[in-house]
């Protein structure tokens, strides 16, 4: 049912780049979500120009490289992609089907909550979630979870294959008529 | 009649296309949208912190309050002296100060990263290394004691050989606290240091012993400056303008930064 779902969504290229575009905008964001402060004084540093600035941009998606354990950048590309063709599958819906996803919609909203909670160095202080903990005085918290904080990005990934599954159950099941 | 029966039929579908043809536009703009949003977002917060730190109140602050995790900015650092650990000229117009906890993988990376820039620039006196503990106690149990021998390298051989046994240590620590903790003495004799006063030195509490406090001072150091994970460096200007680089980003990203920073005059 998935794949069916799939390919009839991704037989039309627009939803194949509405996919590529949103699995990259949460791909470089996840990248950057660390340096945020840096990328903010490239932006108004007149210091670099605009070609210095998109470059530097370019550069920094190489930490997924030498910023990530190989287990963290499978989460972070898995996730991304998952994201991208949820984003795809739920604008398919509300075009072709004219509703909106509700249940679908919350799960993805979750989904990427939760992986950007979980986003950052499982062996060097995770970013947003060590962040939020440390404001409730708990950052010790985080020592108690096993993968320290990647748990999150895994409960993502989950939550965005329930989120698929879901919105493909949803976009086949309005092709037949339901027993009265 | 029949017309408007066409009329209802088409609709739909004509409204469907209608829409599509929104669609990737919309799309392109809503991912750009979040983008910038995050990014905008922390420059506003970020130059609110710069200005914040440049008043009076914000120095008299930085002296009493105690830093809260993920609320520094990199203009609240503490200024280089001649106690800090440095390699390279100590005027290079630029000068990279690293917040660094020996166990993290990293840091672990990153150093050679730094290794390979001041091979480059280190040469001619332009670039300068800062080097800082930034001991993440919860995660790396062993960093702290760690950071106590680098310190104990440099009371007996001085800067040189803090540096030699700080590479030293990165070279054999697995990472993760994974570092078998009686090597700590093995490596001083390595790099020629006296084995018993080096024993004496590292003796003491896991939180640094008789460089407790200087350490401490480090790590909250890091913190003021925006430090959240390690390695976290700060790269400074000819003009006193900050680039803070989080994590062991690429040669290439970071070279991009120091090359910028010597235009800035």
């Amino acid at each position: 049912m998935v794949l069916r779902t799939l390919k009839e969504v991704f037989r039309n290229y627009r939803y194949v780049l509405i996919a590529l575009i949103f699995a990259f905008a949460i791909f470089a964001f996840s990248l950057w979500l660390r340096n945020l402060p840096l990328l903010g004084n490239i932006i108004s540093s007149p210091a670099f120009n605009l070609l210095g600035k998109l470059t530097l941009f370019v550069k920094l998606l190489g930490g997924i490289t030498t910023n990530a354990t190989p287990f963290s950048a499978t989460l972070i590309i898995a996730m991304s992609t998952l994201f991208g063709v949820n984003v795809s599958l739920i604008l398919y819906y509300l075009v072709k089907r004219r509703g909106v996803p509700v249940k679908e919609g919350v799960g993805a909203a979750g989904a990427l909550s939760s992986g950007l909670l979980g986003v950052g160095c499982a062996s060097c202080g995770s970013f947003l979630l060590g962040s939020i903990l440390a404001s409730f005085g708990a950052s010790g918290l985080i020592t108690l979870l096993p993968l320290q904080g990647e748990e999150f990005s895994i409960l993502a990934i989950i939550l965005l294959g329930l989120s698929i599954y879901w919105i493909s159950k949803s976009i086949q099941s309005d092709k037949v008529c339901a027993i009265q | 009649m029949e017309q408007f029966q066409n009329f209802e039929n088409e609709s739909p579908q004509s409204q469907t296309q209608s829409r599509g043809k929104w669609l990737l536009p919309v799309s392109i703009l809503v991912a750009g949208v979040m983008i910038a949003g995050a990014v905008v977002y922390s420059t506003g917060r970020n130059a609110l912190q710069q200005e914040t730190a440049s008043s009076g109140k914000a120095s008299a602050q930085r002296e009493s309050a105690p830093p809260t995790f993920g609320s520094g900015s990199a203009e609240n650092i503490k200024p280089i002296t001649a106690s800090d650990h440095i390699l390279g000229n100590p005027e290079a117009s630029v000068k990279v100060v690293e917040f660094a906890d020996t166990e993290c993988p990293f840091c672990k990376r990153f150093h050679l990263t730094m290794q390979q820039l001041i091979q480059e620039y280190g040469r001619n006196g332009q670039v300068a290394w800062v080097y800082r503990h930034f001991p993440l106690d919860q995660i790396h149990s062993k960093a702290r004691k760690e950071a106590q021998a680098t310190e104990c390298a440099n009371e007996l051989g001085g800067n040189a050989k803090f540096w030699e046994y700080t590479d030293r240590l990165y070279e054999i620590t697995p990472s993760n606290n994974n570092l078998d903790l009686s090597l700590l003495p093995q490596i001083a004799k390595e790099v020629g240091l006296d084995a018993t006063k080096f024993q004496t030195c590292i003796s003491g509490d896991d939180r640094g012993g008789k460089y407790a406090d200087h350490i401490e001072e480090d790590y909250q150091d890091a913190v003021r400056s925006g430090g959240t994970g390690t390695p976290y460096s700060v790269v400074i200007a000819p003009n006193g303008q900050k680039f803070p680089i989080t994590g062991a980003q690429p040669y290439s990203a970071v070279k991009q930064i120091i090359d910028t920073a010597l235009t800035l005059k």
